[in-house]
């Protein structure tokens, strides 16, 4: 006879049935623990142990949000190699939640390849101004003004725009 | 291109960390900041990918079963949508129902392409309440990227009418043996002079004929004193006897029998206003009669009977038949058999059965309605009067007897018949050929009697197409 299972029991098997880890949120949680335990030591593993149950316990890029909220906490003074590390230990949490397992090969790689540019022109626009909310302002109207430029390419390959509009855009 | 609430709370977290990083003074939020961005604008190039992919590949097409139909009528409209490849994304094409339709719920006519399937369709069943030709002209096509940021609506096009009529009847064909009558009411002669305004005859002048009467003109040219006679006006009464009973609701939905008795009624009434002939309205169900009016000549009148006729439904108890045609009369029937008293010839015994009934044949059908309504109508008319019975075939020996009736108390009697042939499902709407041969005898035993005529009233196309047959079989 099946033995009955309490309401609580039931709803923490659920949460972690719908959020299995992935190989790549496992590769992730050790990267950044990993480097977070050689530059900080054990808050470092700590900082490990919480993502890990962030990833455990929820979808989506939580955990890669998570991750870098610790590395600011953690990487506060560290050189440029630390950061890049972190940031680059942070990317399978942030795949994991973009691709499904297994990934498309492809998917993975454009994601990385735009990752990878962020990354660089973030830290372009970092060491270019002097203010942080310069950085921060143009990053913003950048990743803005591509977004825009897609979508009006998508409007127009589908034919989606009517010839006054065509006339208002030039 | 709309984002969707997921992209929003992602952008939202993004703008938090790059104004975190303002307030820290420090880039690693800003580049978690950018890292996010980087995925939103990666799944945005993905979308545009998917959604270009599926406005190319994909197809949709909408057909209409059937294509012609009455108002307040369903037909079952198919959406089909083929995908020429697969995709990744979930797609959701959806029929468009024009606003004169009554659709059903969106799920119901809507297509779901699952990622990876590449076929679907969708029967629903609509209604059309408003009579036109309806258009299935556009499919929306809702796309959705496989991350879930962005949806986007396309519309196809789709080349699918119905026709929805409404439900009266189209082409009426009053004739006599089909040979079409153009009018059959109308200016009646009196064949009497008196005052009037119609010239009938000029003639000498005798002695007692007054001075207002002479012609001048004729005087002055025959040199002789002339009179101009005029036809006296006269009036006719018209009474209308309409049968409303549950045998007049044949045929298809508003091009019944009683549709196309309806319209000839309205014509008749149309024709006594225009002369200003008083009416009188006898409408008659199953159990007798449901609605009389009359007589009158008021401008009301006529009003009120056409109001009535256009609301008229057929009533729904079955009639009881009435049993064979022309039977012996009772005194004939006595008479002979009294010759066959006492005589056991096989002949004689084969031949009684027949002549024991010696119930009238009158009183067989006195409880009839549509005898007893014309008997009644009948008996109200004291002057000239023109009695019209609009019936159908399927009671013939009521219909006859009631006509016999008729022709003796009435000036005119008209009896206008729809053929039950032509409205029964089982011939079609055409008719066979058996039931039109003795629908024609049935009209023209009618027309024999003193002072009737008998038109058949019947849809056009089915009287076409009951005299193409006759000319092919002959």
């Amino acid at each position: 006879m099946e033995t009955p299972v309490n309401q609580s029991e039931r709803t923490i098997r659920t949460v972690l049935d719908a959020n299995e880890l992935t190989p790549m949120d496992v590769v992730g949680v050790l990267c950044v623990t990993l480097v977070a335990g050689l530059t900080s030591g054990l808050w470092g593993v700590a900082a490990g142990v919480l993502v890990l149950a962030v990833a455990a316990a929820t979808t989506g890029p939580l955990a890669f949000v998570v991750a870098q909220l610790t590395a600011v906490s953690l990487f506060g003074d560290a050189s440029l190699v630390a950061l890049g590390g972190a940031q680059l230990a942070a990317f399978p949490l942030l795949a994991s939640a973009a691709c499904a397992w297994p990934p498309n090969r492809s998917r993975l790689a454009r994601l990385a390849a735009g990752y990878v540019l962020a990354l660089g022109v973030a830290w372009a626009l970092w060491t270019s101004f002097r203010w942080a909310w310069q950085a921060a302002l143009v990053a913003v109207v950048l990743a803005a003004a591509v977004a825009y430029g897609l979508h009006r390419y998508e409007r127009v390959a589908l034919g989606l725009v009517s010839a006054p509009d065509a006339g208002a855009e030039r | 291109m709309l984002p969707t609430r997921r992209w929003a709370a992602l952008a939202g977290v993004a703008c938090f960390l790059a104004v975190y990083a303002v307030v820290l003074d420090e880039p690693t939020p800003l580049f978690a900041a950018c890292g996010l961005a980087a995925w939103l604008v990666v799944a945005q190039v993905d979308a545009v990918g998917t959604m270009c992919s599926v406005d190319r590949d994909l197809s949709a097409s909408v057909s209409v079963e059937p294509t012609s139909v009455y108002v307040d009528d369903r037909a079952a409209v198919t959406l089909t949508a083929s995908l020429s490849e697969a995709v990744d994304a979930p797609v959701e094409v959806e029929l468009v129902a024009p606003p004169s339709v009554n659709a059903p719920e969106r799920a119901r006519r809507t297509v779901a392409f699952d990622p990876g399937e590449t076929a679907g369709s969708v029967t629903c069943s609509i209604e059309f309440p408003v009579a036109g030709r309806i258009a299935f002209d556009e499919v929306e096509v809702d796309i959705e990227d496989r991350a879930g940021f962005f949806t986007e609506t396309l519309t196809l096009g789709a080349d699918a009418r119905c026709l929805v009529e409404s439900p009266a009847p189209d082409g009426i064909h009053v004739g006599r043996g089909g040979e079409l009558v153009g009018a059959s009411f109308g200016d009646h002669s009196s064949d009497q002079t008196g005052p009037g305004l119609v010239p009938h005859e000029t003639r000498q002048y005798l002695p007692g004929d007054t001075l207002s009467q002479i012609d001048w003109k004729t005087t002055a040219r025959m040199d002789h004193p002339y009179i101009r006679e005029f036809e006296s006006e006269s009036d006719y009464l018209l009474s209308l006897v309409v049968d409303c009973g549950s045998n007049m609701n044949r045929g298809p939905t508003g091009r019944t029998m009683l549709s196309y008795a309806r319209e000839v009624a309205l014509g008749l009434i149309d024709a006594a206003d225009s002369h200003g002939d008083p009416v009188s309205a006898q409408f008659v169900g199953d159990a007798g009669t449901t609605w009389e009016f009359g007589p009158s000549s008021s401008s009301n009148a006529y009003q009120t009977i056409r109001r009535r006729l256009l609301s008229i439904e057929p009533t729904r108890r079955s009639r009881r038949p009435v049993g064979t045609s022309r039977p012996v009369a009772p005194e004939d029937a006595r008479k002979r058999s009294r010759l066959l008293d006492g005589d056991d010839s096989a002949f004689a015994s084969t031949l009684r059965p027949y002549l024991s009934d010696g119930e009238s044949y009158v009183s067989r059908v006195s409880d009839r309605p549509i005898f007893d309504a014309v008997k009644s109508a009948c008996s109200r008319s004291d002057r000239q009067d023109h009695l019209v019975l609009i019936t159908d075939d399927s009671a013939r020996v009521e219909t006859y007897e009631a006509v016999v009736v008729a022709s003796k108390r009435s000036s005119q009697t008209s009896v206008f018949l729809t053929p039950t042939t032509f409205f029964d499902d089982a011939a079609g709407g055409a008719g066979d050929t058996a039931g039109v041969v003795a629908f024609e005898e049935f009209r023209k035993r009618l027309e024999r009697l003193p002072n009737v005529t008998a038109y058949e009233v019947a849809p056009k196309s089915a009287m076409n197409l009951a005299a193409d047959r006759a000319t092919t079989a002959e």
